[in-house]
């Protein structure tokens, strides 16, 4: 016999799940943008500089944009797409 | 100021745009909704309440309505933690460059019998944590976090090349003796300085934290602004002892009773043959009825409590009664969604 189907979440809690996914989408970027960063590093250096004040020249500022904004227009389709 | 964030704060900023901007694929599927619920624009009531429960009530099913309220609310309740997050992670590093520029030409002074408005007890206003206090530099996190890196990328730098352009509407091109009432972080007051660049500048601001931020903005500059901590509607000034009173965006953020006791202050204070500039939000009878509801709505969850009450007033009937002549109010004609009030004292 098969466990019962359940609902997890009460309609209340519907908010609170949207907001911990923007929340976790903004740390993911976080990361993915420091990610690239470090990858730049090592390919023009060679050694690790300091990631927290490592500030992106143009073309680096221009390749991460392009990226984010993939990236969140990935994340507002599936947000936006009604039945999922 | 020269501003390099680190990397997390400066990549958490610019997910906010971003992120903003990818949500903006929502917009047509909401107006998709709208037209397949039947919603007839002319149909709908004046009444901005009604308004709004008529449109929640067609629009109960929108998904696009309900994701969009849902970024939304983390959007306005996130913002501000984002940019001071950003900011306090280099404080340390910009503290040469703060005591500088607070130290120059530009002072700050408290009115002695300054005590917070009523109005704004408790206020958080765009839900600012603690509202414009609530951070001993809330004024450098607005301006150079919100402000530059956020809403002029949002908006563009139009929002706050208004804050000079709108100045063009005035009668006079020669005035003296300024007062900004709400100086804010100085963008406004900026813009006054480079339109009557002889003229002695003077503003009020409830916030002492926003003032700092101006003032680091006048000294940067080597301009020599008088700058007061105060309710602009209870300034104590001399009467008759300015020639230009200006305000930009500020109004929508107070009650009724402030709005009419700003323009009566502004009369008390204005020399005959001075002018009064109040620059802010339109209207709400100057918007389609569904762009009343988004404003409204907007306002609603987005920390303007007193937008409603204010969008409601006529401006240009306040400043009559308070004496002003040659009234006009207008849609800012540069661009932007400001609507411009101006009058003059008799002489």
């Amino acid at each position: 016999m098969s466990a019962p189907v359940r609902k997890a979440l009460t309609p209340d809690q519907i908010d609170n799940l949207g907001y911990a996914l923007i929340e976790l989408a903004k740390e993911l970027w976080v990361m993915k943008d420091r990610q690239m960063i470090t990858e730049a590093i090592l390919r023009q250096k060679g050694v690790v500089l300091d990631l927290d004040t490592y500030q992106p020249g143009p073309d680096l500022t221009a390749h991460i944009a392009a990226e984010r904004t993939r990236f969140l227009n990935a994340f507002a389709a599936v947000l936006f797409h009604e039945g999922a | 100021m020269d501003i390099e964030l680190r990397q997390r704060g400066r990549a958490s900023m610019d997910f906010l745009v971003s992120f903003g901007r990818a949500m903006s694929i929502s917009e047509a599927q909401l107006n998709a909704d709208i037209a397949r619920a039947g919603i007839v624009p002319e149909d709908l009531p004046d009444d901005l309440e009604e308004l709004n429960t008529a449109m929640e009530t067609a629009l109960a099913d929108s998904h696009a309505l309900h994701m969009r309220d849902l970024v939304f609310e983390w959007t306005s309740t996130r913002h501000g933690a984002v940019a001071r997050e950003a900011m306090e992670e280099i404080l340390d590093d910009i503290q040469p460059q703060l005591r500088d520029l607070s130290d120059g030409s530009t002072q700050i002074t408290t009115f002695p019998h300054f005590t917070p408005p009523d109005y704004l007890e408790g206020v958080e206003i765009h839900r600012t944590t603690g509202g414009w206090d609530g951070h001993p530099h809330q004024g450098l996190i607005h301006a150079e976090m919100v402000h530059k890196r956020y809403v002029t990328a949002m908006y563009g730098g139009g929002i706050f090349n208004t804050r000079r352009a709108v100045l063009d509407n005035l009668p006079r091109k020669d005035y003296r003796r300024i007062f900004e009432m709400g100086v804010s972080s100085g963008f406004h007051t900026l813009g006054l300085a480079e339109a009557f660049p002889q003229a002695e500048i003077s503003g009020c601001d409830v916030s002492r934290a926003m003032l700092e931020q101006a003032q680091r903005v006048a000294n940067e500059r080597q301009l020599k602004w008088k700058l007061y901590v105060g309710c602009a509607e209870d300034t104590r000034l001399p009467a008759e002892s300015f020639d230009l009173v200006s305000s930009f965006i500020l109004l929508h953020e107070l009650p009724a009773h402030a709005n009419r006791a700003f323009f009566a202050e502004a009369f008390r204070l204005l020399e005959p043959g001075g002018a009064v500039i109040m620059t802010d939000v339109p209207p709400s009878r100057e918007h389609d009825k569904l762009t009343a509801w988004r404003y409204d709505r907007g306002a609603k969850y987005g920390g303007e409590p007193y937008w409603r009450e204010a969008g409601l007033l006529d401006t240009a009937e306040i400043a009559r009664d308070c004496g002003f002549v040659n009234v006009r109010a207008f849609k800012e004609p540069t661009g932007g969604n400001y609507w411009v009030t101006i009058g003059e004292k008799p002489l």
